[in-house]
């Protein structure tokens, strides 16, 4: 299993990521946002942060780097983790778009999710999470909150486009591995990732 | 030849305005207003070369369309466009 995490400017959940993957044993190596995509990648990351400091809006200018542009599409298993789920809906390889939360407010809390028939809790930090689309297939949805507070439309979480190959999440389940970090679901996801390569 | 655009970027309006009813909540429950009706938008002042005015107007739509708005959700609009010289150019606000 061999995982690439793409390396933005302000990127900031790209350690984590890679630790996350090597806690599973796979094979994990940054890519650089202004380098072209030419390995194979099992599974390639579009990690958490601030890319480009969220300028004009989150994951709009990231979409037109040469990594994104790049993007091995049904070759490998494509995930957004916040900031990366946010460039790839701005790049319009996932529907719908991000918006400001709710409250306005930079929510950071851990998040209890339905996921495949159980409740688990990983940690969400955003400000733009509020999931707006007008129609998305059932079983697009991978992940949906107990507690909407964001304001995402049907309470959306996290989708999975089959066809595209590509998973966008808002919940950060890198951190949500290690014990230390007082939650250990986002393994849950990682395995999920793993079975979908 | 130098242009000067002027662009407003905005939700459409049948997408949720997080910002909006904030500022809606906080006009009334501070009592300057009753009732009221927000739009949040961003807006953009952008000076760029170009041989003409229908090359500028073509360049400032492209971004626009690509960089300034999503047009999943949001909308633009570009307010003004106009030649400048380099002597006339006014990057000052007058507002308070």
């Amino acid at each position: 299993m061999k995982a690439g995490i793409i390396v933005f400017p302000a990127t900031n959940c790209d350690a984590d990521t890679k630790r996350a993957c090597e806690f599973f044993g796979w094979s994990a190596e940054y890519i650089w946002h202004s380098d072209e995509i030419k390995k194979h990648y099992d599974v390639i990351f579009l990690p958490g942060g601030f890319s480009y400091g969220d300028y004009i809006s989150a994951g709009r200018i990231a979409k037109f780097s040469a990594a994104v542009e790049t993007l091995p599409l049904r070759d490998s298993l494509i995930v957004g983790i916040c900031n990366g789920f946010q460039i790839l809906c701005e790049k319009g390889l996932l529907k719908g778009a991000l918006t400001d939360n709710l409250s306005c407010r930079f929510l950071s809390e851990p998040a209890k999710l339905y996921f495949q028939d159980e409740i688990i809790t990983i940690p969400i930090a955003h400000r733009q999470g509020n999931y707006t689309v007008d129609d998305l297939p059932d079983e697009d949805i991978f992940l949906k909150y107990v507690n909407n507070k964001n304001g995402s439309d049907y309470d959306i979480a996290g989708i999975y486009d089959r066809k595209t190959r590509i998973i966008g999440m808002m919940p950060h389940p890198e951190r949500a591995v290690f014990k230390e970090t007082g939650f250990i679901d986002g393994r849950k996801i990682f395995e999920f990732i793993k079975n979908e390569c | 030849m130098h242009y000067s655009a002027k662009v407003l970027v905005r939700l459409k309006p049948d997408v949720k305005d997080s910002k909006a009813r904030v500022l809606e909540s906080v006009i009334e429950r501070k009592d300057y207003a009753q009732a009221p009706v927000c739009h949040c938008g961003k807006f953009y002042q952008i000076e760029i070369e170009s041989q003409n005015l229908i090359s500028a107007e073509h360049a400032i739509e492209q971004i626009a369309r690509e960089i300034l708005a999503n047009s999943v959700i949001e909308c633009y609009e570009i307010l003004s466009l106009e030649e400048v010289s380099n002597e006339s150019r006014d990057y000052s606000f007058s507002g308070n």
